[in-house]
């Protein structure tokens, strides 16, 4: 299969400008947890290199998280979204402010967020947009995300670039590069990592949540849970 | 056993066909019996359909998981609509809808077995009116987000990623499974009007 070329041009491979030399925040993040796994590596204590074997968490160390590291929490929550789900919107709105003030602010939940674009033809952009912005910050992307969720029923695809670069005006992120990477075809490697672990983890629907206690595998759950729901089934 | 095969199965396009309909709605209610069968296969269907929005999560967690009693207790009754948010506002409505719909045409199906006999329900009538209900069942299994049945219809077919709105929501899916429970209604109305016309016939020569 010949490789796209396209994908060559993701954060992380050979594109420019993200940090000005050729490191990535990615790519940054990757070094770094491969130099603490080495560094831990022989320790009889703890259980620092704890990973998560499942389809869903493929990849996982490059995903934006909310709290502790899995290996530091009691709990790990995955989440398939689309920007452009209308489902999604609600669960972020509804569960995810109280989970955070709760649970993952409290450090006993991690939280991770991955894209599975299937609804609007907006939501494959998006979701490249928020990949790359990701890349650059991830306080931004929080917010950038945000507020895709928010202003769902007026963003198109032939308006995201705009709203887009609206919103990183007050942001310290460099809208223009962000657009101009998406545009030059970047970041469709890494929106497809999260659609085939999704497809790996039979994901039908956005959203969907994978459940984890301390790294294994406790169930899925398939559309806009409660907190009372994640609360009780996760234990608490 | 005698099998009654009908070649046409109809729609309920005309006013008297709704009149049947009401009339045979009537006719099984008007025991107590079936009201209460009513309000069993309506929670029957309605917890079918909570449960099938998330069957691992019911297992794994509600059934078989290591937590206390309340613990799955409250995860069981978040997942059905207004106790959970699992469906949103007008999904909870249409679900609720659907699963008075389904838990009447069950009653209806069984009224029908049982009044007149395994001949007509497993009539061209009967058969359509069984298969209507489960299709209306099965059809509003997925109502938290259409996107998700369609995308999987969709994915069936080879479209794989293929981008699908759900009308209204989800809601849409919803309404056709209402449709064909309405339609499973008809039919079942029509085979209870045609087994109690047998039976007339057959008490007349019986006389």
């Amino acid at each position: 299969m010949v490789p796209d070329p396209r994908t060559e041009t993701d954060a992380g491979r050979s594109s420019p400008g993200c940090t000005g030399t050729g490191l990535t925040r990615r790519r940054v993040l990757r070094l770094g947890a491969a130099t603490v796994v080495g560094s831990v590596a022989g320790c009889s204590s703890g259980d620092q290199t704890r990973t998560i074997d499942h389809p869903a968490a493929a990849d996982l160390g490059d995903q934006p998280r909310l709290g502790p590291p899995p290996s530091e929490s009691d709990a790990t929550v995955i989440v398939f979204e689309d920007p452009s789900c209308p489902v999604c919107r609600a669960f972020e709105e509804r569960t995810v402010p109280k989970l955070r003030a709760i649970l993952i602010d409290a450090g006993q939940v991690t939280f991770y967020a991955r894209e599975y674009p299937i609804v609007a033809p907006w939501g494959t952009l998006g979701s490249r947009l928020l990949e790359a912005v990701y890349d650059r910050s991830e306080e931004a992307f929080w917010r950038v995300r945000a507020d895709y969720f928010d202003h769902q029923e007026e963003i198109r695809s032939n308006n995201l670039y705009d709203h887009t670069r609206r919103y990183l005006e007050d942001t310290a992120v460099d809208a223009d590069a962000v657009v101009e990477a998406v545009q030059g075809g970047g970041y469709r490697g890494a929106v497809q990592a999260d659609v085939r672990a999704a497809k790996n983890a039979d994901v039908k629907g956005t959203p969907t949540l994978f459940l984890f206690e301390s790294g294994e595998y406790l169930t899925d759950i398939v559309g806009a849970p409660s907190y009372t729901l994640l609360e009780n089934a996760l234990g608490y | 056993m005698n099998l009654q095969i009908r070649t046409a199965v109809r729609l309920p396009v005309h006013a008297r066909d709704w009149r049947l309909m009401a009339r045979a709605v009537r006719r099984v209610l008007s025991q107590r019996r079936y009201v209460g069968l009513l309000g069993v296969s309506t929670v029957l269907a309605l917890s079918a359909i909570a449960v099938a929005q998330n069957g691992e999560l019911f297992v794994r967690v509600v059934v078989l998981g290591r937590l206390p009693l309340s613990n799955r207790l409250h995860v069981l009754a978040a997942m059905y609509p207004f106790l959970g948010t699992t469906f949103e506002f007008t999904t909870a409505v249409s679900v609720l809808a659907l699963s008075t719909l389904v838990g009447l045409d069950v009653t209806m199906l069984l009224y029908h077995f049982r009044e007149h006999g395994v001949s007509a329900a497993v009539g061209a009538s009967g058969t359509a009116g069984t298969a209507g209900a489960l299709v209306g069942a099965l059809g509003a299994g997925c109502v938290v987000c259409g996107t998700s049945l369609l995308a999987g219809l969709i994915s069936l077919v080879g479209v794989s990623g293929g981008v699908v709105v759900a009308p209204f929501e989800g809601l849409g899916v919803t309404l056709l499974a209402a449709a064909l429970v309405v339609l499973s209604l008809f039919w079942t109305a029509e085979g209870m009007h045609g087994g109690m016309r047998k039976r007339e016939l057959a008490e007349r020569s019986d006389r």
